[in-house]
C-alpha cells in the first residue's frame, strides 16, 4: 500500500479553507466506556457509552490570512462547523465535522524561528464522519456527477455545505443532495441547501439514503457561481 | 531457536476487513488484573489472579480504505469481530471488539496515519 | 418469517442475504421491504411455493 502525503488533506472552517495555513491536523475519536463483567464472565467485560471527536490544528501565522482572526473571533463562541478531510485526491474521501467552539489558540514567536499558531476545536455539539460528495465550483443549475458511498443507509444522517466563495451575490441559492440505488437510476431528494451568504450549512437527511450520492443545483440565487465543499454523512454507513 | 519478524507472522482481521496491509505496528495486551491476598499470617506480599483484560493497539499508514474499516464504528461502539493471528496462533474475539480511541494525524511533511485502540470485550478464543 | 437483505443492497454495510430480522423495528422492516432493500423468506415463500404447486395438480382416473 501506498502512504498518502500528509499534504492530500484539509482543514475548513466554516467558509475558510485554512489548509494553506496548517502543517499538521489531528483528528481523535474517542470513546468512554465503563465496565460490565458479571459473574461466571471468564474475562473482563465492557460497554462503549459515549464517542467524542476532537480536530487539532498545528500552523503557521501567514502574511495576509484570516486564520488567526477567524480562530480568535470563534475563542469559546459556539456555532462553526469544522471539517478535517483525509486522501483528498480520492473523490469520496472521508472527512471528520463538527459543530464546535475554538477551545485553544496558542501563539508562539521563537526569535530564531517561524511564528507558529496552535489550536484545539472543542468536543462541541458531537462529531459526524462523513464522505466528500463534491468539492469545486458550480456554476449553473443541474446535477453534478455522483459518488458511490458503497452501502444504502435505513436510517438518516446529515449534510454539510461549506460554502467558500460566491462570485456576484447570492440570494436563495438552492442545492439539493440526492439518492438512487444505482448511478445511473432515479435520484431522490433528501434535503436541500438554501443559503445567501458564504458559511457552512447543515440539512438533516431522513430515512433510507440510497448509495449513490449527488449535489443537483436548482437555483443560482442570481450569483455567477459559488465554490462549495459537499460531505454527506449516513448513518451505519459512514457514521 | 530463531526469534521471529513481525512482517509476514501477524495478521488482523476486524469486521470481516482484512486490515493487515494497513497495520504497521499491533499490540496485543492481555493483563490479568492481581486480587490483593496478603493477609495477616503473610510473610510477603501476595494476590491472586483476577479476570483477563485484553486491548489491541494497532496503527499504519493512513487511507480512505483503512479509515472506512475503523473510522464510521469509532463514533457509534458498534461491537465487531477481530480476529488476530500471531505466528499461526488465532486469537478471536466474536462481536466483542470495539474501537475506543481512533486518532488520524496528517503532517504536510510526512504521510498521513492513523492508530486505534480496541477494547476487546471478554476473554479471547485462542486456537 | 424472515427478513433478508435484497441484491438493491448493501444496506447499511451489510451485504445482500444478511438476516436483519431482529436488527431493526417492525415498522421499520415494512418499510425496508416497500422500498426494496429487504424482502421476506420463510412462511411468505411456503405459502407462495404451495399455491404455485396447486396449479400443477395432475388428475388422472384408473378407468
Amino acid at each position: 500500500m501506498t502512504a498518502i502525503k500528509g499534504t492530500k488533506s484539509k482543514v475548513l472552517v466554516d467558509e475558510f479553507d485554512f489548509s494553506g495555513d496548517t502543517a499538521s491536523v489531528t483528528v481523535t475519536v474517542g470513546m468512554t466506556e465503563e465496565d460490565a463483567t458479571t459473574l461466571q464472565a471468564t474475562g473482563a467485560e465492557y460497554e462503549p457509552i459515549l464517542p467524542s471527536l476532537k480536530i487539532e490544528q498545528n500552523g503557521y501565522l501567514v502574511s495576509g490570512s484570516d486564520m488567526e482572526s477567524e480562530l480568535y473571533d470563534r475563542l469559546g463562541v459556539a456555532g462553526s462547523y469544522v471539517a478535517a478531510l483525509f486522501d483528498t485526491d480520492v473523490v469520496g474521501c472521508p472527512a471528520y465535522i463538527q459543530e464546535t467552539f475554538n477551545a485553544q489558540m496558542n501563539i508562539q514567536a521563537p526569535a530564531k524561528s517561524l511564528m507558529t499558531l496552535n489550536g484545539a476545536w472543542g468536543m462541541g455539539r458531537g462529531g459526524h464522519r462523513g464522505i466528500r460528495i463534491f468539492d469545486g465550483v458550480i456554476d449553473a443549475t443541474g446535477a453534478q456527477a455522483a459518488v458511490d458511498l458503497g452501502s444504502a443507509g435505513s436510517d438518516g444522517g446529515i449534510a454539510f455545505l461549506f460554502v467558500q466563495a460566491i462570485t456576484g451575490s447570492a440570494s436563495g441559492a438552492a442545492i439539493k443532495v440526492q439518492s438512487s440505488a444505482t448511478e445511473g437510476g432515479t435520484y431522490a431528494d433528501e434535503g436541500t441547501f438554501t443559503f445567501s451568504a458564504l458559511g457552512a450549512y447543515a440539512v438533516a437527511l431522513t430515512g433510507t439514503v440510497n448509495r449513490w450520492l449527488r449535489l443537483n443545483t436548482t437555483g443560482l440565487g442570481g450569483a455567477t457561481d459559488f465554490t462549495v465543499v459537499a460531505i454527506v454523512c449516513v448513518n451505519d454507513v459512514t457514521q | 531457536m530463531t526469534a521471529l519478524k513481525s512482517a509476514g507472522n501477524v495478521t488482523v482481521t476486524y469486521n470481516s476487513n482484512a486490515a493487515t496491509a494497513y497495520i504497521n505496528s499491533v499490540d496485543l495486551q492481555n493483563t490479568v488484573a492481581e486480587l490483593e491476598a496478603t493477609n495477616l499470617s503473610s510473610t510477603g506480599e501476595e494476590s491472586d489472579a483476577g479476570l483477563v483484560n485484553s486491548t489491541l493497539n494497532i496503527g499504519g499508514d493512513h487511507n480512505s480504505t483503512v479509515d472506512g474499516y475503523f473510522g464510521p464504528d469509532s463514533l457509534t461502539g458498534t461491537k465487531r469481530t477481530a480476529v488476530i493471528v500471531i505466528n499461526g496462533v488465532t486469537w478471536t474475539w466474536t462481536s466483542k471488539a470495539y474501537i475506543t480511541n481512533y486518532k488520524v494525524t496528517a503532517d504536510a511533511k510526512g504521510k498521513t496515519t492513523w492508530s486505534a485502540q480496541l477494547r476487546l470485550s471478554g476473554l479471547g478464543v485462542r486456537s | 418469517m424472515k427478513y433478508v437483505v435484497t441484491d438493491k443492497g448493501p444496506l447499511d454495510r451489510l451485504p445482500p442475504g444478511t438476516d436483519v430480522t431482529k436488527l431493526y423495528p417492525e415498522a421499520t422492516l415494512h418499510r425496508l421491504a416497500k422500498e426494496g432493500y429487504v424482502k421476506t423468506i420463510g412462511k411468505a415463500e411456503k405459502e407462495a411455493k404451495r399455491d404455485s404447486n396447486q396449479g400443477n395438480k395432475i388428475e388422472s382416473s384408473g378407468r
